[in-house]
Protein backbone atom coordinates (compact mmCIF):
# COMPACT_ATOMS: atom_id res chain seq x y z
CA UNK A 1 0.00 0.00 0.00
CA UNK A 2 1.14 3.52 -0.66
CA UNK A 3 2.63 5.51 2.21
CA UNK A 4 0.74 8.55 1.01
CA UNK A 5 -1.80 9.97 3.46
CA UNK A 6 -4.47 12.56 2.89
CA UNK A 7 -6.60 14.10 5.65
CA UNK A 8 -9.84 13.72 3.72
CA UNK A 9 -12.09 14.54 6.64
CA UNK A 10 -10.43 17.92 7.05
CA UNK A 11 -11.78 18.93 3.66
CA UNK A 12 -14.97 21.02 3.72
CA UNK A 13 -18.00 18.85 2.92
CA UNK A 14 -18.55 20.40 -0.51
CA UNK A 15 -15.00 19.48 -1.53
CA UNK A 16 -15.41 16.01 -0.03
CA UNK A 17 -18.52 15.57 -2.17
CA UNK A 18 -16.65 16.77 -5.25
CA UNK A 19 -14.03 14.09 -4.66
CA UNK A 20 -16.65 11.39 -4.11
CA UNK A 21 -18.41 12.36 -7.33
CA UNK A 22 -15.27 11.47 -9.30
CA UNK A 23 -15.10 7.99 -7.75
CA UNK A 24 -16.52 4.68 -8.92
CA UNK A 25 -19.61 3.30 -7.21
CA UNK A 26 -17.83 0.46 -5.42
CA UNK A 27 -15.23 2.89 -4.10
CA UNK A 28 -18.00 5.12 -2.78
CA UNK A 29 -19.58 2.11 -1.06
CA UNK A 30 -16.17 1.20 0.40
CA UNK A 31 -15.75 4.75 1.70
CA UNK A 32 -19.25 4.72 3.21
CA UNK A 33 -18.22 1.70 5.29
CA UNK A 34 -15.38 3.51 7.02
CA UNK A 35 -17.51 5.47 9.53
CA UNK A 36 -20.97 6.87 10.25
CA UNK A 37 -19.84 10.34 9.16
CA UNK A 38 -18.53 8.91 5.91
CA UNK A 39 -21.89 7.22 5.34
CA UNK A 40 -23.80 10.44 5.93
CA UNK A 41 -21.57 12.27 3.41
CA UNK A 42 -22.23 9.52 0.85
CA UNK A 43 -25.98 9.69 1.55
CA UNK A 44 -25.80 13.40 0.76
CA UNK A 45 -24.71 12.50 -2.79
CA UNK A 46 -28.18 11.00 -3.42
CA UNK A 47 -26.83 8.38 -5.84
CA UNK A 48 -29.29 6.85 -8.29
CA UNK A 49 -29.52 3.15 -8.92
CA UNK A 50 -31.61 1.48 -11.61
CA UNK A 51 -32.27 -1.75 -9.76
CA UNK A 52 -31.06 -3.81 -6.82
CA UNK A 53 -31.49 -7.57 -6.61
CA UNK A 54 -30.85 -9.09 -3.23
CA UNK A 55 -30.55 -12.83 -2.62
CA UNK A 56 -31.10 -14.29 0.81
CA UNK A 57 -29.88 -17.78 1.57
CA UNK A 58 -26.44 -17.58 0.02
CA UNK A 59 -26.56 -13.84 0.34
CA UNK A 60 -25.57 -11.41 -2.37
CA UNK A 61 -26.73 -8.16 -3.86
CA UNK A 62 -26.58 -7.11 -7.49
CA UNK A 63 -26.64 -3.39 -8.18
CA UNK A 64 -27.39 -2.21 -11.70
CA UNK A 65 -26.40 1.35 -12.56
CA UNK A 66 -27.11 1.05 -16.28
CA UNK A 67 -23.60 1.38 -17.67
CA UNK A 68 -22.04 -0.57 -14.82
CA UNK A 69 -22.95 -3.20 -12.26
CA UNK A 70 -21.67 -4.30 -8.88
CA UNK A 71 -22.16 -7.68 -7.28
CA UNK A 72 -21.51 -7.95 -3.57
CA UNK A 73 -21.39 -11.50 -2.26
CA UNK A 74 -21.17 -12.14 1.45
CA UNK A 75 -19.28 -15.27 2.38
CA UNK A 76 -20.87 -16.95 5.39
CA UNK A 77 -18.06 -19.31 6.32
CA UNK A 78 -15.04 -21.07 4.98
CA UNK A 79 -17.23 -23.38 2.91
CA UNK A 80 -19.74 -20.69 1.92
CA UNK A 81 -22.52 -22.09 4.09
CA UNK A 82 -26.17 -21.10 3.91
CA UNK A 83 -27.10 -18.18 6.14
CA UNK A 84 -29.23 -18.88 9.20
CA UNK A 85 -30.53 -15.39 10.02
CA UNK A 86 -30.17 -11.73 9.12
CA UNK A 87 -27.92 -11.38 12.20
CA UNK A 88 -25.27 -13.64 10.66
CA UNK A 89 -21.94 -11.86 10.28
CA UNK A 90 -20.16 -12.80 7.05
CA UNK A 91 -16.45 -13.50 7.20
CA UNK A 92 -15.65 -11.46 4.11
CA UNK A 93 -17.17 -9.69 1.16
CA UNK A 94 -16.43 -10.41 -2.49
CA UNK A 95 -17.07 -7.44 -4.76
CA UNK A 96 -17.19 -7.78 -8.53
CA UNK A 97 -17.61 -4.76 -10.75
CA UNK A 98 -18.43 -4.71 -14.42
CA UNK A 99 -18.34 -1.69 -16.68
CA UNK A 100 -20.10 -1.85 -20.02
CA UNK A 101 -19.12 0.34 -22.91
CA UNK A 102 -19.09 0.35 -26.69
CA UNK A 103 -16.08 0.29 -28.94
CA UNK A 104 -16.11 1.06 -32.64
CA UNK A 105 -14.54 -1.45 -35.00
CA UNK A 106 -13.26 0.41 -38.05
CA UNK A 107 -12.99 -2.80 -40.10
CA UNK A 108 -16.64 -3.85 -39.78
CA UNK A 109 -17.76 -0.26 -39.12
CA UNK A 110 -19.87 -1.47 -36.21
CA UNK A 111 -20.04 -0.83 -32.51
CA UNK A 112 -19.20 -3.73 -30.21
CA UNK A 113 -19.90 -3.98 -26.49
CA UNK A 114 -16.87 -4.37 -24.26
CA UNK A 115 -16.85 -5.31 -20.60
CA UNK A 116 -14.32 -4.43 -17.96
CA UNK A 117 -14.51 -6.73 -14.94
CA UNK A 118 -12.66 -6.29 -11.65
CA UNK A 119 -12.84 -8.24 -8.39
CA UNK A 120 -12.00 -7.22 -4.84
CA UNK A 121 -12.23 -8.88 -1.44
CA UNK A 122 -13.07 -6.77 1.58
CA UNK A 123 -12.94 -7.96 5.14
CA UNK A 124 -16.14 -7.57 7.12
CA UNK A 125 -15.93 -5.58 10.34
CA UNK A 126 -18.82 -6.99 12.34
CA UNK A 127 -21.64 -5.95 10.02
CA UNK A 128 -24.48 -8.47 9.80
CA UNK A 129 -26.28 -9.40 6.57
CA UNK A 130 -29.30 -7.36 7.67
CA UNK A 131 -27.13 -4.33 8.41
CA UNK A 132 -25.40 -4.69 5.05
CA UNK A 133 -28.70 -4.68 3.17
CA UNK A 134 -29.92 -1.65 5.14
CA UNK A 135 -26.60 0.10 4.49
CA UNK A 136 -27.00 -0.33 0.72
CA UNK A 137 -30.64 0.79 0.93
CA UNK A 138 -29.56 3.95 2.76
CA UNK A 139 -27.05 5.01 0.09
CA UNK A 140 -29.04 4.77 -3.11
CA UNK A 141 -32.24 6.15 -4.53
CA UNK A 142 -33.50 3.13 -6.37
CA UNK A 143 -36.66 2.56 -8.39
CA UNK A 144 -36.62 -1.22 -8.26
CA UNK A 145 -35.74 -3.42 -5.31
CA UNK A 146 -36.09 -7.15 -5.81
CA UNK A 147 -35.38 -9.82 -3.21
CA UNK A 148 -35.05 -13.56 -3.68
CA UNK A 149 -35.63 -15.60 -0.54
CA UNK A 150 -34.30 -19.11 -0.52
CA UNK A 151 -36.42 -21.38 1.63
CA UNK A 152 -34.06 -23.56 3.55
CA UNK A 153 -32.48 -23.41 7.00
CA UNK A 154 -32.99 -19.70 7.57
CA UNK A 155 -35.68 -18.59 10.03
CA UNK A 156 -37.70 -15.62 8.83
CA UNK A 157 -39.89 -13.33 10.89
CA UNK A 158 -42.14 -10.58 9.61
CA UNK A 159 -40.63 -7.78 11.68
CA UNK A 160 -37.01 -8.37 10.68
CA UNK A 161 -38.05 -8.86 7.05
CA UNK A 162 -39.86 -5.52 6.96
CA UNK A 163 -37.03 -3.76 8.80
CA UNK A 164 -34.36 -5.16 6.51
CA UNK A 165 -36.34 -4.49 3.34
CA UNK A 166 -38.20 -1.22 3.92
CA UNK A 167 -38.99 -1.01 0.20
CA UNK A 168 -39.49 -3.94 -2.12
CA UNK A 169 -40.98 -4.12 -5.61
CA UNK A 170 -40.59 -7.80 -6.32
CA UNK A 171 -40.42 -10.86 -4.08
CA UNK A 172 -39.08 -14.15 -5.33
CA UNK A 173 -39.47 -17.23 -3.14
CA UNK A 174 -37.67 -20.37 -4.13
CA UNK A 175 -37.96 -23.74 -2.49
CA UNK A 176 -35.94 -26.52 -4.06
CA UNK A 177 -36.82 -29.06 -1.41
CA UNK A 178 -38.85 -31.79 -3.13
CA UNK A 179 -40.64 -32.59 0.10
CA UNK A 180 -41.01 -29.27 1.88
CA UNK A 181 -41.18 -29.64 5.64
CA UNK A 182 -43.31 -27.60 8.03
CA UNK A 183 -40.48 -25.07 8.51
CA UNK A 184 -40.25 -24.52 4.71
CA UNK A 185 -44.01 -24.01 4.42
CA UNK A 186 -44.03 -21.61 7.39
CA UNK A 187 -41.08 -19.64 5.96
CA UNK A 188 -42.92 -19.04 2.67
CA UNK A 189 -46.04 -17.97 4.59
CA UNK A 190 -44.03 -15.49 6.68
CA UNK A 191 -42.38 -13.94 3.63
CA UNK A 192 -45.68 -13.62 1.79
CA UNK A 193 -47.42 -12.12 4.81
CA UNK A 194 -44.57 -9.64 5.26
CA UNK A 195 -44.51 -8.37 1.69
CA UNK A 196 -47.78 -9.13 -0.11
CA UNK A 197 -49.34 -5.80 0.90
CA UNK A 198 -46.37 -3.83 -0.53
CA UNK A 199 -44.89 -5.59 -3.56
CA UNK A 200 -45.85 -5.29 -7.22
CA UNK A 201 -44.55 -8.61 -8.42
CA UNK A 202 -44.38 -12.07 -6.88
CA UNK A 203 -42.52 -15.02 -8.31
CA UNK A 204 -42.54 -18.45 -6.66
CA UNK A 205 -40.59 -21.61 -7.39
CA UNK A 206 -42.02 -24.88 -6.02
CA UNK A 207 -43.60 -23.13 -3.06
CA UNK A 208 -46.17 -25.19 -1.17
CA UNK A 209 -48.88 -23.01 0.30
CA UNK A 210 -51.42 -23.53 3.04
CA UNK A 211 -54.95 -22.32 3.56
CA UNK A 212 -54.13 -19.15 5.51
CA UNK A 213 -52.05 -17.75 2.62
CA UNK A 214 -53.22 -19.68 -0.41
CA UNK A 215 -52.91 -19.15 -4.15
CA UNK A 216 -56.35 -17.55 -4.04
CA UNK A 217 -55.16 -15.00 -1.47
CA UNK A 218 -52.04 -14.16 -3.44
CA UNK A 219 -53.91 -13.83 -6.72
CA UNK A 220 -56.58 -11.62 -5.23
CA UNK A 221 -54.05 -9.02 -4.01
CA UNK A 222 -53.67 -6.26 -6.59
CA UNK A 223 -50.37 -7.53 -7.92
CA UNK A 224 -48.92 -6.36 -11.19
CA UNK A 225 -47.30 -9.68 -12.00
CA UNK A 226 -47.60 -13.15 -10.53
CA UNK A 227 -45.36 -15.92 -11.74
CA UNK A 228 -45.59 -19.49 -10.44
CA UNK A 229 -43.16 -22.28 -11.24
CA UNK A 230 -44.19 -25.85 -10.41
CA UNK A 231 -46.73 -25.04 -7.72
CA UNK A 232 -47.15 -28.35 -5.86
CA UNK A 233 -50.86 -27.98 -5.15
CA UNK A 234 -52.23 -25.89 -8.02
CA UNK A 235 -55.98 -25.83 -8.38
CA UNK A 236 -56.98 -24.14 -11.65
CA UNK A 237 -60.07 -22.80 -9.90
CA UNK A 238 -57.71 -20.54 -7.88
CA UNK A 239 -56.43 -18.93 -11.07
CA UNK A 240 -59.98 -18.07 -12.10
CA UNK A 241 -60.29 -15.58 -9.25
CA UNK A 242 -56.89 -13.92 -9.67
CA UNK A 243 -56.79 -10.17 -10.09
CA UNK A 244 -53.38 -9.54 -11.62
CA UNK A 245 -52.20 -7.77 -14.78
CA UNK A 246 -49.62 -10.31 -15.88
CA UNK A 247 -49.49 -13.92 -14.82
CA UNK A 248 -47.27 -16.80 -15.83
CA UNK A 249 -47.80 -20.37 -14.65
CA UNK A 250 -45.37 -23.20 -15.25
CA UNK A 251 -47.20 -26.31 -14.08
CA UNK A 252 -47.09 -30.05 -14.48
CA UNK A 253 -50.49 -30.40 -16.07
CA UNK A 254 -53.43 -28.33 -17.16
CA UNK A 255 -56.52 -29.14 -19.18
CA UNK A 256 -58.06 -27.69 -22.31
CA UNK A 257 -61.39 -27.63 -20.49
CA UNK A 258 -59.95 -25.29 -17.83
CA UNK A 259 -58.50 -23.00 -20.49
CA UNK A 260 -61.83 -22.93 -22.32
CA UNK A 261 -63.50 -21.93 -19.03
CA UNK A 262 -60.91 -19.22 -18.52
CA UNK A 263 -61.49 -17.73 -22.01
CA UNK A 264 -65.26 -17.83 -21.62
CA UNK A 265 -65.02 -16.04 -18.29
CA UNK A 266 -62.86 -13.34 -19.90
CA UNK A 267 -65.34 -12.86 -22.75
CA UNK A 268 -68.02 -12.42 -20.07
CA UNK A 269 -66.05 -9.53 -18.46
CA UNK A 270 -64.02 -11.40 -15.82
CA UNK A 271 -60.37 -10.46 -15.12
CA UNK A 272 -60.75 -6.73 -15.91
CA UNK A 273 -57.11 -5.96 -14.99
CA UNK A 274 -55.62 -8.85 -16.95
CA UNK A 275 -53.18 -7.92 -19.73
CA UNK A 276 -51.45 -11.22 -20.26
CA UNK A 277 -51.68 -14.82 -19.07
CA UNK A 278 -49.25 -17.54 -20.05
CA UNK A 279 -49.40 -21.14 -19.00
CA UNK A 280 -46.86 -23.87 -19.70
CA UNK A 281 -47.32 -27.57 -18.96
CA UNK A 282 -48.27 -31.00 -20.16
CA UNK A 283 -51.60 -31.57 -21.86
CA UNK A 284 -53.13 -32.92 -25.00
CA UNK A 285 -54.36 -30.22 -27.33
CA UNK A 286 -57.96 -30.72 -28.27
CA UNK A 287 -59.10 -27.78 -30.36
CA UNK A 288 -62.76 -28.73 -30.03
CA UNK A 289 -62.60 -28.56 -26.24
CA UNK A 290 -60.40 -25.47 -26.14
CA UNK A 291 -62.57 -23.41 -28.47
CA UNK A 292 -65.96 -24.78 -27.53
CA UNK A 293 -68.56 -22.00 -27.32
CA UNK A 294 -66.08 -19.23 -28.21
CA UNK A 295 -66.89 -16.83 -31.01
CA UNK A 296 -63.62 -16.50 -32.91
CA UNK A 297 -62.88 -13.22 -34.67
CA UNK A 298 -59.92 -14.63 -36.53
CA UNK A 299 -57.92 -17.83 -36.77
CA UNK A 300 -54.60 -18.65 -38.40
CA UNK A 301 -51.77 -21.11 -38.22
CA UNK A 302 -48.61 -19.68 -36.62
CA UNK A 303 -45.70 -19.36 -38.98
CA UNK A 304 -43.02 -18.10 -36.65
CA UNK A 305 -39.89 -20.17 -36.14
CA UNK A 306 -40.43 -23.02 -33.68
CA UNK A 307 -44.21 -22.70 -33.80
CA UNK A 308 -45.00 -25.10 -36.62
CA UNK A 309 -47.78 -26.77 -34.65
CA UNK A 310 -49.08 -23.52 -33.19
CA UNK A 311 -52.34 -21.71 -33.77
CA UNK A 312 -53.47 -18.18 -33.14
CA UNK A 313 -57.02 -17.04 -32.45
CA UNK A 314 -58.58 -13.68 -31.77
CA UNK A 315 -61.53 -13.42 -29.41
CA UNK A 316 -63.56 -10.46 -28.21
CA UNK A 317 -65.16 -9.82 -24.84
CA UNK A 318 -68.51 -8.20 -24.08
CA UNK A 319 -66.85 -4.73 -23.98
CA UNK A 320 -65.45 -5.16 -27.48
CA UNK A 321 -61.87 -5.65 -26.27
CA UNK A 322 -59.86 -8.04 -28.41
CA UNK A 323 -57.48 -10.69 -27.14
CA UNK A 324 -55.07 -12.99 -28.86
CA UNK A 325 -54.73 -16.66 -27.94
CA UNK A 326 -51.59 -18.41 -29.11
CA UNK A 327 -51.17 -22.12 -28.59
CA UNK A 328 -47.71 -23.64 -29.02
CA UNK A 329 -47.44 -27.41 -29.22
CA UNK A 330 -44.09 -28.21 -30.83
CA UNK A 331 -43.07 -31.00 -28.49
CA UNK A 332 -45.92 -33.52 -28.14
CA UNK A 333 -47.77 -33.09 -24.82
CA UNK A 334 -45.73 -29.95 -23.97
CA UNK A 335 -48.10 -27.10 -24.54
CA UNK A 336 -48.04 -23.42 -23.82
CA UNK A 337 -50.97 -21.09 -24.15
CA UNK A 338 -50.36 -17.35 -24.35
CA UNK A 339 -53.32 -15.07 -23.85
CA UNK A 340 -52.68 -11.39 -24.56
CA UNK A 341 -55.27 -8.66 -24.28
CA UNK A 342 -55.03 -6.11 -27.04
CA UNK A 343 -55.13 -2.39 -26.37
CA UNK A 344 -57.31 -1.83 -29.40
CA UNK A 345 -61.00 -2.61 -29.72
CA UNK B 1 7.53 43.82 2.74
CA UNK B 2 10.38 41.78 1.39
CA UNK B 3 9.25 41.14 -2.09
CA UNK B 4 11.16 39.03 -4.57
CA UNK B 5 9.71 39.40 -8.00
CA UNK B 6 9.54 36.12 -9.81
CA UNK B 7 9.07 36.10 -13.51
CA UNK B 8 7.12 33.27 -15.01
CA UNK B 9 9.04 32.95 -18.21
CA UNK B 10 10.46 29.57 -17.23
CA UNK B 11 7.00 28.06 -16.93
CA UNK B 12 5.45 29.68 -19.96
CA UNK B 13 6.23 32.67 -22.12
CA UNK B 14 4.91 35.75 -20.37
CA UNK B 15 4.33 37.51 -23.65
CA UNK B 16 2.17 35.54 -26.05
CA UNK B 17 3.48 35.17 -29.58
CA UNK B 18 1.62 37.24 -32.09
CA UNK B 19 -1.30 35.48 -33.62
CA UNK B 20 -1.49 35.75 -37.42
CA UNK B 21 -5.14 36.77 -37.41
CA UNK B 22 -4.36 39.82 -35.28
CA UNK B 23 -1.87 41.16 -37.78
CA UNK B 24 -4.27 43.78 -39.01
CA UNK B 25 -5.55 44.81 -35.59
CA UNK B 26 -3.31 46.80 -33.30
CA UNK B 27 -1.76 44.53 -30.70
CA UNK B 28 -2.98 45.18 -27.19
CA UNK B 29 -0.13 44.83 -24.69
CA UNK B 30 -0.83 42.14 -22.12
CA UNK B 31 -1.36 43.42 -18.63
CA UNK B 32 0.25 41.81 -15.62
CA UNK B 33 -0.78 41.56 -12.01
CA UNK B 34 1.09 40.56 -8.91
CA UNK B 35 0.11 38.14 -6.18
CA UNK B 36 1.82 36.97 -3.04
CA UNK B 37 1.18 34.24 -0.51
CA UNK B 38 2.07 33.71 3.12
CA UNK B 39 5.79 33.95 2.36
CA UNK B 40 5.35 37.41 0.78
CA UNK B 41 7.14 36.33 -2.38
CA UNK B 42 5.52 38.24 -5.21
CA UNK B 43 4.58 36.40 -8.41
CA UNK B 44 4.00 38.24 -11.65
CA UNK B 45 1.10 36.75 -13.55
CA UNK B 46 -0.55 37.82 -16.77
CA UNK B 47 -4.20 38.75 -16.78
CA UNK B 48 -4.79 35.91 -19.26
CA UNK B 49 -3.40 33.33 -16.85
CA UNK B 50 -5.33 34.82 -13.95
CA UNK B 51 -8.58 34.36 -15.84
CA UNK B 52 -8.58 30.76 -14.59
CA UNK B 53 -9.25 32.06 -11.10
CA UNK B 54 -12.79 33.31 -10.81
CA UNK B 55 -11.88 35.05 -7.55
CA UNK B 56 -8.93 37.04 -8.94
CA UNK B 57 -10.65 37.65 -12.26
CA UNK B 58 -13.56 39.17 -10.36
CA UNK B 59 -11.18 41.32 -8.34
CA UNK B 60 -9.23 42.69 -11.28
CA UNK B 61 -11.98 43.00 -13.85
CA UNK B 62 -12.98 46.48 -12.74
CA UNK B 63 -9.71 47.75 -11.33
CA UNK B 64 -8.14 49.23 -14.46
CA UNK B 65 -4.71 49.28 -12.81
CA UNK B 66 -1.71 50.51 -14.66
CA UNK B 67 1.40 48.31 -14.61
CA UNK B 68 2.89 50.49 -11.86
CA UNK B 69 -0.26 50.45 -9.77
CA UNK B 70 -0.56 46.67 -10.11
CA UNK B 71 3.08 46.24 -9.11
CA UNK B 72 2.63 48.49 -6.12
CA UNK B 73 -0.49 46.63 -4.97
CA UNK B 74 0.05 42.85 -5.19
CA UNK B 75 -2.96 40.76 -4.23
CA UNK B 76 -2.27 39.27 -0.83
CA UNK B 77 -3.28 35.67 -0.19
CA UNK B 78 -2.04 35.29 3.35
CA UNK B 79 -3.85 31.99 3.80
CA UNK B 80 -1.93 30.29 0.97
CA UNK B 81 1.61 28.98 1.38
CA UNK B 82 4.14 30.47 -1.02
CA UNK B 83 5.07 27.17 -2.64
CA UNK B 84 1.40 26.30 -3.14
CA UNK B 85 0.73 29.67 -4.74
CA UNK B 86 3.75 29.08 -6.97
CA UNK B 87 2.21 25.78 -8.14
CA UNK B 88 -1.09 27.47 -8.84
CA UNK B 89 0.57 30.31 -10.75
CA UNK B 90 2.61 27.82 -12.78
CA UNK B 91 -0.52 25.87 -13.67
CA UNK B 92 -2.37 29.04 -14.65
CA UNK B 93 0.52 30.08 -16.88
CA UNK B 94 0.74 26.67 -18.52
CA UNK B 95 -2.97 26.71 -19.28
CA UNK B 96 -3.23 30.34 -20.29
CA UNK B 97 -5.61 30.72 -23.19
CA UNK B 98 -5.75 26.97 -23.82
CA UNK B 99 -8.66 24.61 -23.50
CA UNK B 100 -8.02 22.38 -20.52
CA UNK B 101 -7.49 18.75 -21.52
CA UNK B 102 -9.60 15.98 -19.93
CA UNK B 103 -6.51 14.45 -18.31
CA UNK B 104 -4.03 16.98 -17.04
CA UNK B 105 -0.43 15.81 -16.89
CA UNK B 106 0.78 19.17 -15.61
CA UNK B 107 -0.66 18.72 -12.16
CA UNK B 108 1.71 19.35 -9.30
CA UNK B 109 3.45 16.09 -8.47
CA UNK B 110 4.07 16.69 -4.77
CA UNK B 111 1.17 14.76 -3.33
CA UNK B 112 2.05 15.68 0.23
CA UNK B 113 0.99 19.22 -0.71
CA UNK B 114 -2.27 18.06 -2.27
CA UNK B 115 -4.42 18.98 0.72
CA UNK B 116 -3.16 22.58 0.83
CA UNK B 117 -3.40 22.78 -2.94
CA UNK B 118 -7.04 21.66 -2.93
CA UNK B 119 -7.93 24.30 -0.34
CA UNK B 120 -6.01 27.02 -2.19
CA UNK B 121 -7.52 26.16 -5.54
CA UNK B 122 -10.97 26.05 -4.00
CA UNK B 123 -10.38 29.47 -2.40
CA UNK B 124 -9.10 30.95 -5.66
CA UNK B 125 -12.04 29.35 -7.50
CA UNK B 126 -10.04 27.68 -10.27
CA UNK B 127 -12.67 25.25 -11.42
CA UNK B 128 -10.68 23.07 -13.83
CA UNK B 129 -7.71 22.70 -11.49
CA UNK B 130 -10.06 21.90 -8.62
CA UNK B 131 -11.62 19.12 -10.69
CA UNK B 132 -8.19 17.67 -11.43
CA UNK B 133 -7.16 17.93 -7.78
CA UNK B 134 -10.33 16.13 -6.67
CA UNK B 135 -9.57 13.38 -9.18
CA UNK B 136 -6.07 13.11 -7.74
CA UNK B 137 -7.51 12.70 -4.26
CA UNK B 138 -9.93 10.06 -5.53
CA UNK B 139 -7.12 8.23 -7.37
CA UNK B 140 -5.34 7.71 -4.04
CA UNK B 141 -8.03 5.21 -3.02
CA UNK B 142 -8.75 3.66 -6.41
CA UNK B 143 -9.63 -0.01 -5.99
CA UNK B 144 -8.91 0.08 -2.24
CA UNK B 145 -10.82 -1.72 0.50
CA UNK B 146 -12.59 0.20 3.29
CA UNK B 147 -9.65 -0.45 5.67
CA UNK B 148 -7.14 0.83 3.13
CA UNK B 149 -9.30 3.89 2.46
CA UNK B 150 -9.48 4.57 6.20
CA UNK B 151 -5.68 4.44 6.39
CA UNK B 152 -4.93 6.50 3.29
CA UNK B 153 -7.54 9.17 3.95
CA UNK B 154 -6.87 9.16 7.71
CA UNK B 155 -10.50 8.52 8.59
CA UNK B 156 -11.18 8.17 12.30
CA UNK B 157 -13.29 5.28 13.53
CA UNK B 158 -16.75 5.96 15.00
CA UNK B 159 -15.29 5.50 18.49
CA UNK B 160 -12.57 8.06 17.74
CA UNK B 161 -15.16 10.44 16.33
CA UNK B 162 -17.28 10.10 19.46
CA UNK B 163 -14.26 10.62 21.72
CA UNK B 164 -13.24 13.71 19.73
CA UNK B 165 -16.77 15.11 19.95
CA UNK B 166 -16.84 14.56 23.72
CA UNK B 167 -13.45 16.25 24.03
CA UNK B 168 -14.62 19.19 21.92
CA UNK B 169 -17.76 19.56 24.04
CA UNK B 170 -15.69 19.43 27.22
CA UNK B 171 -13.29 22.05 25.85
CA UNK B 172 -16.17 24.27 24.76
CA UNK B 173 -17.70 23.94 28.24
CA UNK B 174 -14.42 24.89 29.89
CA UNK B 175 -13.95 27.87 27.58
CA UNK B 176 -17.50 29.03 28.30
CA UNK B 177 -16.87 28.66 32.04
CA UNK B 178 -13.59 30.60 31.67
CA UNK B 179 -15.33 33.39 29.79
CA UNK B 180 -18.05 33.57 32.44
CA UNK B 181 -15.41 33.74 35.17
CA UNK B 182 -13.51 36.45 33.30
CA UNK B 183 -16.70 38.42 32.77
CA UNK B 184 -17.50 38.11 36.48
CA UNK B 185 -13.94 39.28 37.31
CA UNK B 186 -14.36 42.29 35.00
CA UNK B 187 -17.68 43.13 36.62
CA UNK B 188 -16.00 43.18 40.06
Amino acid sequence: MTNMRFPFRRLPDDLGLMVLKTMEYHEIIAYSLTSKKALSLVQFLGLSLQSAQIKIGWPSIFLDFGDSTIQIKWKEGEYDEEMMSFDDIPINVAVTTRKNSLTFDFVSMEFFPIFEIASFTWSNKGKSIGQWVQHIYSIFRCDWYEATFHIGMIRYDIQSLRTTFPKLNKTVISCFNNKPNEHNIQSAQVILRAFLPYVNDVQMFSVRLQENVSLQHIGMVNLRKLEMHDPPNLNFGDILIWNVEFSIVHTYQFSMRDMNRFFKMWTNSSFPRLRSFKIYGKTIVDWNVLLKGLHLENERRLETEGAERGMEFIIQNCYGTLAEIRVYNDIPTNVSVHFTVSNSR
Amino acid sequence: MSSTEQGTSSAAPAEPTTAPESAAAPEVPESFYYVHGKDKVVHKVSAGALQHSALIHGMISNLGYTEEQAKANPFPFENIDGDILQMVVDWCNQHKGKPTPPEDTNLPKQKEKLFDLVLAVNYLEIKELLTYCCKQVAMMVKGKSPEEIREIWMIPTDAEDEAAEKEAKKRAGKEAAGETAAAAGDAK
